[in-house]
């Protein structure tokens, strides 16, 4: 057999294996994963994590010559049991475009000149010395954890301060407030294991056909299966979940509120909701006059009052969507002999009330009893491969430290300080800005107040992606004692006018550790070497920590007076700063279980290191078990399932913020939204992402197959609208808010279909840069703007005379 | 040459199942193999990875098929084009 006949077989045995073993959920043993493609053709695999969404598949990588060749689904991930979506395809190749980073650049003159890493190491350490209060650190939820973690110490622990953020403000914000505001800790209950079990699929503001694609098709397989399951979309337009849904649900931008407290109110007023459930588990709370995150509490007739104006016909007229569609939801909710799953993503965090609508949403699941058993949950989605893991669970943020710690309490700082071994005080009290306010200071002159002078972003491109980037960045760039260092794979808008651009390693490059939406750790070996002068995040971080020691800044000391980040191997000191040292020790493993220690207090238990590079990942609490071995935690605050559930409660909310083992069950009221469509701008624009492309399109847009499938933005149109326009599919518009205008053509009927008077265009193309029109009114409790709608108006474009 | 292997859900309306599967057979790129239930397994070898790419998606619009779901794929007949 040749070597051509050989790899068909493989791969006809793979797939049919994969069909075979996707059968989620059933009772049947599925075949004994393998990998087809063996080592008989000279490929070695590994597994990894994909590099793109935060679903977490895990795939096997094949190298060959110090290049992947081959990207097969990890038939033993549970995850995705051997599947992919079409970004799959891609993923090995996203590390080879031609123009990827290779060489630190300094601007020098106005011109991004090649420099040393000594130097740009340098450059760093005495401008952040000569001023550490006004330095800030930006990243993302594309930092592994180890990265993130780092990035946190440095400036928590190193600098004194907490001038930290990430890109996932930005995405799942709201979603960690209205977790905390509920449950009193973040992160779902639930994991993926309900889509097998769940009876009903609420997608709310939610598209998983397209940006979660793989958790979907386990719900599509078991209908194609005959099992019945129920699809309910909730959403401004059509998208290709609507396709498949049961019910297509449209609503007016910003009314989901309305929506949740219609159900809310139905399953009061009927007596339908789970009275024994309520009474044993939960509580009731509402906002209060002072606006904090913890609100007030309420008695129960508080609540059914607050809900009394949300009768079905009140909902329609505040929504769009039919009372008799309020009148089903309320129904499927209020009975007990069905398992149902929410679902959402950005559509409610991206929202000026996401903490809000979060919190109701998980309100009526707690309110019904749909919560607990498996395919009874609410679930948020994340957008990137570790917002959960680095983000949120590390804690990358200006008010945050490891574990759920936050820096507004004294005990916390202390057990932090305690693990770093630095002195009492060394961690700020004093929370540092969030996302929007960074870069607005860093984009304001020094003298008038912007006290942020020197940024350096890792894994990000906010040049394209923060809103309204007309007043939140592109002003840095024409402030002369401003600093922008990019560490990135790729030039990018951020890159374009940067001082200082760092060629990083991406995804296999390096090791890595990412944290996925189901509460998932999952550890990646590095496999291939980079491009050219190309050096890990972690790697930069450390080297410039270093210089700081090295300049005798004193807070790169710990107590003993050695250096932060020192890391030992047979008990002595690893030079880690100098890469030519770098891999002679795990870095990863030594910041891991560094940080793990500060993980237990609020029960987010993680493994050591090692059994990650053995498993497809475990979802946390993972805990120790009297054999020696560790168990992960599939549902959380279930007796049987979460160890920190006492026997006999059934359910119990251990982290409750009234320290009663209850949840609370919010009213949020609906409010009208910063901007509405009027007169002078009369359509709601929405923005979004697409199947092709992956955020800003940083990687995928360099993936010629992928380019090519979807080679620009475009803005979605009714055909109600078009015609009363007069404008032809694909015609070029002017798109115009009051922030500013770009032209780009129209798609009528395309993948999504908005309803009469919205809009929506994709983020991922940096030459048709929506984000210079969105609005940057945020949530006042997550401080997430809100990309998904503000006023806009649409006019053909003038013919050249 | 890309070769990749798939999993193809298809519709369980018998006539559309029928006509999915017949014009999966009918293209000389696609090895359909044995279904399993609703599902069939294919594997697809293009001379491209560009074609390979476009091919997945063309197969997501044949009428009867639901879901296309990318197994792996190996280049490494072609490394250059990797």
């Amino acid at each position: 057999m040749d070597r051509r006949a050989f790899l068909k077989q493989s791969a006809m045995a793979a797939a049919t294996m994969a069909a075979a073993r996707a059968s989620f959920g059933q009772a049947a043993a599925p075949p004994k994963p393998t990998l087809p493609l063996a080592p008989a053709n000279g490929v070695k695999w590994d597994k990894a994590p994909c590099r793109f969404c935060g679903t977490g598949c895990h795939v096997q990588v094949g190298v060959l010559a110090g290049k992947i060749v081959a990207i097969q689904g990890d038939p033993k991930a549970e995850v995705n049991r051997g599947l992919l979506c079409v970004k799959g395809y891609h993923v090995g190749l996203a590390l080879y475009g031609k123009d990827r980073l290779t060489r630190p650049l300094l601007k020098k003159n106005g011109v991004q000149t090649p420099i040393s890493w000594a130097e740009a190491i340098d450059v760093i350490a005495k401008r952040v010395a000569a001023d550490p209060a006004t330095f800030a650190i930006y990243g993302s939820g594309q930092w592994t954890i180890p990265e993130g973690y780092a990035a946190l110490k440095l400036i928590k622990g190193g600098l004194g301060h907490n001038q930290i953020e990430a890109n996932a403000r930005l995405c799942m914000a709201s979603a960690v407030t209205g977790f905390l505001a509920t449950y009193g800790v973040d992160e779902p209950a639930g994991c993926y294991d309900d889509l097998d079990r769940c009876d009903v699929l609420i997608t709310w503001g939610n598209n998983p056909a397209e940006m979660h694609p793989i958790l979907f098709s386990r719900v599509i397989d078991r209908r194609s299966r005959g099992e019945k399951v129920t699809l309910i979309d909730i959403n401004t337009r059509r998208t290709r979940t609507s396709a498949f849904a049961d019910r297509s649900l449209l609503f007016k931008p910003n009314t989901d509120l309305a929506i949740a407290n219609g159900i809310a109110h139905l399953l009061v007023e009927r007596g339908t909701f789970d009275k024994d459930f309520v009474d044993k588990h939960c509580a009731f709370r509402a906002p209060d006059d002072k606006k904090t995150l913890q609100g007030k509490a309420i008695s129960f007739d508080d609540y059914k009052r607050m809900l009394a104006e949300y009768t079905p016909a009140n909902v329609e007229k505040m929504s769009g969507v039919a009372a008799k569609d309020i009148v089903y939801l309320a129904e499927l909710f209020g009975r007990r002999d069905l398992r149902i799953t929410s679902l959402w993503c950005m559509g409610m965090n991206q929202h000026t009330r996401g903490t809000a609508i979060n919190s109701l949403v998980h309100g009526v699941h707690l309110l019904s009893g749909h919560f607990g058993k498996p395919g009874d949950a609410p679930t948020s989605l994340t957008g990137q491969p570790s917002a959960c893991g680095t983000v949120r669970e590390v804690g990358t943020l200006c008010h945050a430290l490891p574990g759920g710690l936050v820096v507004a309490k004294a005990e916390d700082r202390a057990e932090v300080e305690h693990v770093w071994n630095v002195p009492p005080g060394r961690i700020s009290a004093k929370v540092g800005y969030h996302t929007v306010e960074m870069f607005r200071r860093f984009s304001t002159p020094s003298d008038k107040g912007g006290d942020i002078k020197t940024l350096w972003v890792q894994t990000t491109n906010p040049g394209q992606s923060l809103p309204n980037v007309h007043e939140l960045f592109e002003p840095s760039r024409k402030l002369a004692d401003k600093f922008l260092i990019v560490s990135d794979v790729y030039p990018t808008a951020t890159t374009k006018d940067a001082d200082l651009v760092l060629p990083s390693s991406l995804w296999v490059e390096k090791n890595g550790v990412f944290g996925n939406s189901e509460r998932r750790t999952q550890q990646w070996f590095k496999m291939v070497e980079p491009p050219g002068e190309a050096r890990p995040d972690v790697w930069q971080l450390l080297a410039v920590a270093r210089r700081l020691y090295e300049l005798g800044v004193p807070g790169l000391k710990d107590k003993d007076g050695a250096y932060l980040f020192d890391v030992k191997k047979d008990g002595k000191s690893v030079p880690v700063w100098d890469f030519a040292h770098f891999f002679d020790v795990n870095v990863d493993e030594a910041l891991f279980d560094e940080y793990r220690k500060l993980t237990k207090h609020h029960k987010k238990d993680l493994a050591p290191y090692a059994e990650y590079t053995r498993a497809r990942g475990l979802r946390w609490p993972v805990v120790e078990q009297p054999d020696g071995s560790w168990k992960e935690t599939r549902f959380r605050f279930t007796e049987g399932e979460d160890p920190y559930v006492a026997k006999g409660k059934g359910v119990q909310f251990y982290q409750s913020v009234t320290k009663d083992d209850r949840a609370q069950i919010w009213f949020n009221p609906q409010e009208a939204p910063p901007e509405s469509p009027d007169a002078d701008y009369p359509f709601w624009l929405c923005t979004g992402r697409v199947l092709e492309h992956w955020h800003t399109g940083t990687m995928t847009m360099r993936i010629p197959q992928l380019a090519r499938a979807m080679p620009h933005a475009y803005v979605e149109m009714s055909r109600e609208d078009a015609s009363r326009l007069g404008v032809q599919d694909g015609e070029e518009v002017v798109l115009e808010t009051r922030r500013g205008k770009i032209e780009l053509p129209v798609w009528i009927d395309g993948r999504g279909s908005p309803p009469p008077g919205s809009l929506f265009v994709p983020f991922f193309d940096e030459r048709l840069l929506i984000n210079e029109l969105t609005l940057h009114e945020h949530d006042p409790f997550s401080k997430q703007p809100d990309y998904k709608k503000c006023a806009a108006r649409v006019r053909k474009k003038a013919k050249a005379s | 040459m890309p070769i990749a292997s798939v999993v193809i859900t298809l519709d369980a309306r018998a006539t559309l199942h029928d006509a999915a599967l017949a014009a999966l057979r009918d293209d000389e790129r696609v090895e359909v193999g044995n279904r399993v239930g609703a599902r069939v397994p294919a594997v697809l070898e293009t001379r491209t990875a560009d074609e390979g790419e476009a091919l997945v998606r063309e197969i997501a619009s044949v009428p009867g098929v639901l879901l296309v779901e990318l197994v792996g794929v190996d280049r490494s007949l072609d490394e250059g084009d990797a």
